[in-house]
C-alpha cells in the first residue's frame, strides 16, 4: 500500500468507466429493479485496497458523475459512495486481514445502507417504488459477485503494480 | 506516533463536508433552479459515455439492417404503402374538415392556432435512474430544445422534456410520480388530472367525483389547460374505475396511449412562443369585440399563416 505513482494508476479510472457504463445498458424489464450496483462494488473495492488514493473525495466526485450520468437527484449517489467509501476507509486494516466470507458479508451490509439510503432519498420526493419488500435483493445479488471481483481486480492491481 | 489517529479525524471531516454538500445540491436542486448550469456542465461530460452505451444496440440494429433478405423488404415496403394510402385517404376529409373548422373559428374570432413545428428525434437505448421515469434523446439545445418542451410519439403523449444540453435532452414520462396532465374525456368532456404512478403502463386520475361519468374504454386526450402541451392529442384510455361509497372521489386508472419504452422515435413539438405575439395582441383580448374596427392582428397573422403552410391537422 505504498503510494501509488501516476503511470499505474489507470486501472482505476478505466474499472470505474467501465461500471458506469454497465450501470446504463439497457436491460429487460425485470432485469432492471436487480441491476447490480456496480459503482458502489467498486468504490468499496478501490478505497480497500488504495485507501490513500481513492478516498471520500474521488468517492464525491464519482458519484456526482454516476447523478448526471443516469439523471439521479443530483448528490445522491455522491452521498451513498462517500458514506460507504468512509466506512470502507476506516475499517480498512480489518477488511483487508478477513477471511473473504466475512468480507463478503460486510461488503452486503454497506452495499444494502447505500440501498436504504437512496430509496429513503426518493421516498422523500415522493418516488417511492410500489413496493418495498424487494429492497434487500440487488444487494444480495449485487454481493455474489463480490469474490469473484474482488480476485479479479486484486489480480489486476497486482499485475500493474498498484498494490 | 500511531498513523491512524492522525489520519482519522480529517477522514471524518471530509465525510461531513461532502456529506453535508451532498445534501445541499439535492435540496437546492429539489427547491430551485440555481443548480441547472452545474447540472448542464455535467450532464455535458457525460454524454460520450452514454452515446458509448448505445453503439452496440445501434451496430445490431445496422447489422439487421444489413442481413434484412430482399423478400420482407418487399413485404415491409408493400405493408408501409398500404398504410400511406389509408392515412392519405384520411387525411383528405381532415383537411377539408380543418380548413372549415378554421373558418368557423374564425367567424367567433378564436385564436386557436395550428402549431407546426415539430422534430423527429431518437431516444437512447440507455438505462436512467430506476426509480424514475425518464428517457434520454438524442437532440439537444443546438436544435432549440427548451425545457417544458412536449414530446410525443405516433400514439399520444409521453411527457415533457425536463433537462437540456447542447446535444441531449432528458424528458420526463408522464408515467412519473412528480408528473401531471390535465387531460379530458373525449366522450362527455369531463376534465381531471393524469398522474404518474412510477410504472410505465399505468397511471391515475384525481379528481373524479365519486359520481362522475366515466368509465373503462373512455379516451382522454390533452386539455391544453396547464399551457404545456397541444390540447386533443391522445395520453391514456381508462382501465379501470373503483367506486367506493363513502369516499368522495372513484379511483381511475388508465394505460397510457403513448409507448413509454425505449429505443424508438419520438418527436418533439414546438408551439408558436407567445414572446412573439405579445406585441401584436391588445392587453386585454375582449371576448365580442362589438364596436369599431376590429383590433385582432393574430387573426390576419393566422390568415397569412393559414396561405403560407398547407394546414396539417394534428391528429392523424
Amino acid at each position: 500500500m505504498a503510494v501509488v505513482n501516476l503511470r499505474n494508476i489507470w486501472p482505476l479510472p478505466a474499472t470505474l468507466l467501465v461500471a458506469m457504463m454497465l450501470t446504463l445498458m439497457p436491460l429487460p424489464d425485470w432485469a432492471r429493479a436487480i441491476r447490480p450496483d456496480w459503482l458502489g462494488l467498486l468504490a468499496i473495492f478501490w478505497s480497500m485496497v488504495l485507501p490513500r488514493t481513492f478516498s471520500i473525495g474521488s468517492a464525491w466526485i464519482v458519484g456526482l458523475l454516476l447523478d448526471a450520468i443516469i439523471q439521479a437527484p443530483f448528490g445522491q449517489n455522491a452521498l451513498g459512495l462517500v458514506i460507504i467509501v468512509y466506512i470502507t476507509s476506516r475499517m480498512n486494516e480489518h477488511l483487508l486481514s478477513a477471511p473473504l466470507i466475512q468480507q463478503t458479508m460486510f461488503v452486503f451490509i454497506l452495499l444494502l445502507t447505500r440501498q436504504v439510503l437512496t430509496v429513503w432519498i426518493n421516498g422523500i420526493s415522493g418516488h417511492l417504488p410500489p413496493t418495498l419488500t424487494l429492497l434487500w435483493l440487488p444487494p444480495l445479488l449485487s454481493v455474489i459477485l463480490w469474490p469473484w471481483l474482488f480476485i479479479l481486480l486484486r489480480n489486476l492491481a497486482r499485475r500493474y503494480r498498484m498494490i | 506516533m500511531k498513523p491512524i489517529f492522525r489520519r482519522s479525524p480529517t477522514l471524518t471531516i471530509r465525510l461531513m463536508v461532502f456529506a453535508a454538500l451532498s445534501v445541499g445540491f439535492m435540496t437546492l436542486e429539489h427547491r430551485s433552479e440555481k443548480l441547472q448550469l452545474v447540472r448542464d456542465f455535467f450532464a455535458q461530460l457525460v454524454y460520450p459515455v452514454q452515446y458509448l452505451v448505445t453503439l452496440p444496440s445501434q451496430a445490431y440494429d445496422e447489422m439487421a439492417n444489413v442481413f434484412t433478405s430482399h423478400q420482407q423488404l418487399l413485404a415491409e415496403n408493400q405493408q408501409l404503402r398500404q398504410t400511406q394510402t389509408l392515412l392519405e385517404s384520411r387525411l383528405q376529409t381532415f383537411n377539408s374538415l380543418a380548413a372549415e373548422n378554421q373558418r368557423l373559428q374564425r367567424l367567433l374570432h378564436a385564436s386557436r392556432k395550428i402549431r407546426q413545428r415539430v422534430l423527429v428525434a431518437e431516444m437512447l437505448a440507455v438505462d436512467l435512474d430506476p426509480y424514475r421515469q425518464k428517457v434520454l434523446v438524442n437532440k439537444g439545445s443546438r436544435d432549440d430544445v427548451y425545457v417544458g418542451q412536449p414530446v410525443i410519439d405516433a400514439k399520444g403523449i409521453m411527457g415533457q422534456i425536463t433537462q437540456v444540453s447542447k446535444t441531449s435532452a432528458t424528458a420526463l414520462l408522464i408515467s412519473d410520480p412528480s408528473h401531471a396532465i390535465p387531460v379530458t374525456v373525449v366522450r362527455n368532456g369531463l376534465r381531471s388530472i393524469a398522474n404518474g404512478i412510477g410504472t410505465p403502463n399505468l397511471i391515475r386520475l384525481d379528481y373524479i367525483p365519486g359520481n362522475g361519468d366515466i368509465e373503462a374504454g373512455d379516451m382522454l386526450v390533452s386539455s391544453g389547460l396547464g399551457g404545456r402541451f397541444p390540447r386533443d392529442l391522445p395520453v391514456a384510455t381508462v382501465t379501470r374505475v373503483d367506486r367506493k361509497p363513502g369516499k368522495p372521489f372513484a379511483q381511475v386508472f388508465a394505460r397510457p396511449a403513448a409507448s413509454l419504452d425505449r429505443g424508438h422515435q419520438v418527436l418533439l413539438v414546438w408551439k408558436d412562443e407567445p414572446a412573439r405575439d405579445q406585441h401584436h395582441r391588445p392587453e386585454v383580448i375582449p371576448e365580442y369585440p362589438t364596436h369599431g374596427k376590429l383590433h385582432w392582428p393574430s387573426i390576419e397573422r393566422l390568415a397569412a399563416e393559414h396561405s403560407a403552410h398547407p394546414l396539417t391537422p394534428w391528429l392523424l
